[in-house]
């Protein structure tokens, strides 16, 4: 009997034992549990918090380039301003070479106001399309000037090129200065002729290369290009050789060929 | 006699450049209104054979609004003149009843063809 009750005793404290044991790894399980489910309760948050950073950052990226276009489209605007503020001048001037003089002023803002035009556009941002702007800005020559494209043939030749607006503009200008003076001197007495615009990559350097060419009656034999008095051909060759640090080269020989070859200015990007 | 055009346009430089081309092409501008408000009063002062009416304009009044406004009151043809080419402009500008849709900056021949039709269409409806 004695050790029944012994057996007992000791299979009692076993159990007790046991049970407190399976008490106290329950309560862990428990414990690590819990802790587990806060800690995949906080990552869930966090994902929802970066979701959240992620879009308001590309909300306010979208704010910044919409902003960006609609100073683009306020800066031509103005240019459109400036540019009337001169019409009305000259309107009310009686001197036919001022009056020419105001009017190629226009045109050269016409060709600015055109680079800011295109980068509001809804496909660009930081670069401006040459191809498509080469043809605005040659149109809107042919209709400043009043030429008809009966009479002198417009050419563009111009490969798919995005350049910055510091290359660009230059350009523009370059165009802008080469195409009013063929219109001006190449063709007199309404003779008629061609104009050939053509911009592309360069084969041979890393750069581009920008050809305005006329088969009117050529420059005059005597004419200094780097020395003249014209501010046209100042613009050109100094836009040319010192803004886009190109290489200006020209010939005329059955009319008048400039050529620039150039790289994009190396600005770092700041959009 | 030279038709009469009413030009709304706020912003005065421009306002007056197209003024003067309108001169060029013949025209009278009967004044030069820079807001909404201020264009019924000048159309009621002595109404113009045309409007020329800016989108944007000053004051509480667009020029949408305003020439719908102008349009429910007289038979006056309005050609709209704006700088944006967005296409809500333009579904805006589509409700009215208008003459016309010119993108600035416009060539003063594409502004002449826009008033002799719309001149022209008025013309002979009416007759």
């Amino acid at each position: 009997m004695k050790t029944s009750i012994f057996t007992v005793l000791i299979f009692g404290v076993f159990i007790i034992m046991f049970a407190t044991a399976f008490l106290f790894f329950f309560e862990i399980i428990f414990r690590l549990g819990r802790q587990l489910m806060a800690k995949s309760n906080a990552l869930e948050d966090e994902i929802v918090q970066r979701q959240e950073a992620q879009s308001q950052t590309e909300t306010s990226l979208w704010e910044k380039e919409l902003l960006l276009k609609e100073i683009h489209h306020r800066v031509k605007n103005n240019m459109q301003i400036v540019s009337s503020l001169l019409r009305l001048q000259a309107r009310r001037l009686g001197d036919a070479r001022i009056i020419e003089i105001i009017n190629d002023s226009r045109s050269r803002i016409g060709a600015i106001a055109l680079v800011h035009k295109a980068l509001y556009s809804p496909d660009s941002l930081a670069s401006v399309s040459l191809h498509d702007y080469i043809k605005e800005l040659t149109n809107q020559l042919f209709d400043f000037y009043a030429v008809e494209q009966e009479r002198i043939k417009l050419i563009t030749d111009v490969e798919s090129i995005s350049l910055n607006i510091e290359t660009a503009t230059p350009c523009g200008l370059i165009i802008n200065e080469l195409v009013t003076n063929s219109f001006k001197y190449a063709f007199p007495d309404e003779r008629q002729g061609e104009i050939s615009v053509i911009l592309k990559q360069n084969s041979q350097a890393d750069g581009y290369l920008l050809q305005v060419a006329d088969n009117g009656v050529g420059l005059p034999e005597d004419l200094d290009i780097r020395n003249s008095d014209s501010l046209g051909l100042q613009l050109v060759v100094n836009l040319a050789e010192h803004q886009l640090q190109g290489e200006l080269e020209i010939t005329s020989n059955n009319g008048t060929t400039f050529s620039i070859t150039f790289q994009e200015t190396g600005y770092v990007q700041r959009i | 006699m030279k038709e009469k055009i009413l030009v709304v346009e706020d912003e005065w430089i421009i306002a007056n450049d197209i003024k003067d081309s309108l001169a060029d092409m013949g025209y009278r501008v009967t004044a030069i209104a820079s807001s909404g408000e201020d264009a019924l009063a000048k159309v009621e002062e002595e109404p113009p054979d045309l409007v020329l009416m800016d989108i944007v304009l000053k004051g509480e009044m667009t020029g949408i609004a305003t020439a719908q406004a102008i349009r429910a009151r007289r038979d006056i043809p309005v050609i709209f003149l704006t700088a944006y080419d967005n296409q809500y402009m333009v579904d805006q500008a589509k409700k009215i009843d208008s003459s016309g849709y010119l993108l600035k900056p416009f060539k003063d021949r594409e502004l002449h063809i826009a008033i002799d039709m719309a001149l022209h269409k008025k013309q002979q409806s009416g007759s």
